[in-house]
């Protein structure tokens, strides 16, 4: 059947996607969890700007941030001249690339995502946790963590399905190299600038939404789960 | 040694809190109006709040001192802080939020799962125990941190009166066997009065007084708050006997015997020795000599030992072995000619005396 015949280059472009989705939502994780703590918890000069340093890539168009990544990390861009000249490490046009937008991209949502989780626990049993014994490492992993834990989790899934759909910024900077940076929304792309190619394209849309939709439910499923439990 | 040596002031918008005081009884409660300041002052002890000038010491140990800038956080003050709403940790049982701040070396979990009646519970989860066993385990667990001072802030304030005074009899024996200093907020002076060996008062940020509860009555600042809540006689006796003929609970304090209703304890009073029986100083009526062919089933004499007037009315703090205000006018305070040093008689009935009343309590909340 039609429908179901990948190509080896569309099995490729599911198989990139989840690569760089599950590596993005990873490496997200622990520093919007630091962000998101920073934000909830904490008061300093300066927080509202990091607050809408975080939050400008959900307002800006992908495509700006695609060309600001380039500007940086481009072999020509002050960090990646640097690292080209002295690690002979290349960003932009490679997998790294389309890793990096990714991440760019889905970060404000974690971090808001886990913001909100955080003061949402109430910052007294955290004192009480203080006051038996706990320092502040103790208490963010044993009270903090574990009530925040179902915001947490929705974040990482959020992140998840957020860089399964990324496009503009990927395309960019990471370009749209088959096997290295071509992931599925930009395969999608490519079909349908192809005559004939209407079913490819189709094909891998289903696959797009059929895995965005697996995200979030699981996510729902799971994090509902979880709040009973707590 | 003393317990506790503080000297601060803490500022915030709208309130200063400036404290001076020197504690070294093993139980002081801190009594005071909403918003003078007593969680506050519980809060620089415990590092929660950072005042802006003085010290605090804990046990002979200096926990803050602003010149020095020195300010131990509050894992490092080993102070067991119980507070108002309990705050046990939600996704814990009641077994995890015993021992989160047990040290390893230290087994006595199951001790003070027993002695505060909370070891049916202990597999729990804290969504399923009532605010009475919240408190108690809340109480536990501070215990269980292996503090050097144990503070509580208005810990029976969301408690009924029978479940806070059941709360209040497990915690008598719990202060003497682990001989742990306490602070105890409440603004309920009998509560204090059954817990306490002094009272602090504060009032609109500042120490008002300090000192056992007929020595406060004095001090005018001191007495006014106090006043406000209503004052009250709070008095330890023995159990002796029950009178089922008379209907007459028989209590003692060295040789003077009291009496009061046998239904006031319910079924309980024979698991009790000792009891604090409460009695408005209006309650008690004062003769200069016994009076026989009346109604009034105790009579006691006493010395005046203190007359402190007031506006339209005068206190006598009474010493009959133990110290008991009674409120007479100023016409009577004349008429009777009454004088510190004077020999009196108490008279109060029996039915004026009000109980720790155990058995009225509801037996599913309690375990």
């Amino acid at each position: 059947m039609e429908l179901f015949d990948f190509t080896y280059k569309e099995l490729q472009a599911i198989g990139l996607s989840i690569q760089v989705a599950t590596i993005c939502a990873v490496v997200s994780l622990p520093i919007a969890v630091g962000v998101g703590w920073l934000l909830a918890r904490k008061s300093f000069r300066g927080k509202w700007f990091l607050d809408g340093f975080v939050q400008l890539p959900l307002v800006l168009p992908p495509v700006t941030i695609g060309y600001v990544l380039l500007v940086v990390f481009g072999v020509r861009g002050f960090i990646g001249k640097f690292l080209m000249e002295h690690f002979d490490i290349r960003i932009s046009f490679t997998f790294w690339a389309a890793v990096l937008a990714s991440i760019i991209v889905s970060f404000p949502l974690v971090v808001r995502a886990i913001k909100v989780a955080i003061e949402m626990v109430d910052i007294e049993l955290e004192s009480a946790a203080r006051t038996l014994g706990a320092g502040p490492w103790k208490t963010f992993f044993t009270i903090t963590v574990p009530l925040a834990f179902p915001g947490i989790f929705s974040g990482f899934i959020l992140s998840f399905a957020r860089c399964l759909g990324e496009f503009g910024a990927t395309i960019t900077f990471a370009g749209n190299i088959i096997g290295q940076t071509q992931t599925l929304p930009l395969a999608i792309y490519s079909a349908m600038e192809v005559p004939g190619g209407e079913m490819i394209a189709f094909r891998l849309a289903m696959v797009s939404i059929i895995l965005s939709f697996m995200a979030m439910v699981g996510s729902e499923y799971l994090n509902r789960k979880l709040v009973k439990k707590s | 040694m003393s317990v506790l040596k503080a000297n601060f002031l803490l500022s915030r918008p709208g309130f200063t809190l400036d404290i001076q005081c020197e504690i070294e009884t093993q139980v002081t409660g801190i009594f005071g109006p909403s918003g003078a300041g007593k969680t506050s002052f519980l809060h620089v002890l415990a590092g929660l709040e950072t005042p802006d000038h003085g010290s605090v010491f804990i046990q002979d140990h200096e926990v803050f001192n602003a010149s020095k800038k020195l300010n131990l956080p509050p894992e490092k003050r080993k102070i067991g802080y119980v507070f108002q709403e309990g705050r046990l940790f939600p996704h814990l049982n009641v077994a995890q939020n015993l021992k989160y701040g047990l040290k390893q070396h230290l087994n006595l979990s199951k001790e003070v799962a027993d002695l505060l009646k909370i070891s049916d519970i202990i597999s729990k989860k804290v969504s399923q125990i009532s605010g009475g066993q919240a408190q108690r385990v809340a109480i536990g667990r501070a215990l269980l941190s292996s503090p050097d001072i144990l503070v509580l802030d208005e810990p029976f304030s969301a408690l009924d009166k029978n479940l806070r005074q059941h709360i209040i009899s497990l915690l008598k024996p719990l202060i003497k066997k682990f001989n742990i200093p306490m602070l105890v907020i409440s603004h309920d002076l009998s509560d204090l009065l059954m817990l306490s060996d002094q009272l602090m008062i504060i009032h609109d940020g500042k120490c008002a007084g300090q000192g056992s509860y007929y020595d406060l009555i004095g001090q005018k600042e001191a007495f006014v708050e106090m006043s406000k809540s209503g004052l009250i006689n709070s008095i330890e006796l023995k159990v002796d006997y029950i009178d089922k003929e008379k209907g007459l609970l028989m209590l003692s304090h060295d040789d003077c015997q009291i009496c009061a209703e046998s239904r006031l304890n319910g079924n309980s009073f024979f698991d009790e020795k000792q009891v604090t029986i409460f009695l408005r100083p209006e309650d008690v009526t004062l003769a200069l000599h016994r009076i026989e062919d009346i109604s009034i089933q105790n009579q006691i004499e006493g010395k005046i030992e203190k007359l402190i007037t007031t506006d339209n009315k005068v206190l006598c703090v009474i010493d009959h072995g133990f110290k008991l205000i009674a409120e007479v006018t100023l016409a009577t305070k004349q008429k009777m000619k009454l004088e510190e040093g004077a020999k009196i008689w108490s008279l109060f009935k029996a039915a004026a005396i009000k109980m720790n009343s155990r058995g009225a309590v509801n037996s599913s909340e309690l375990y």
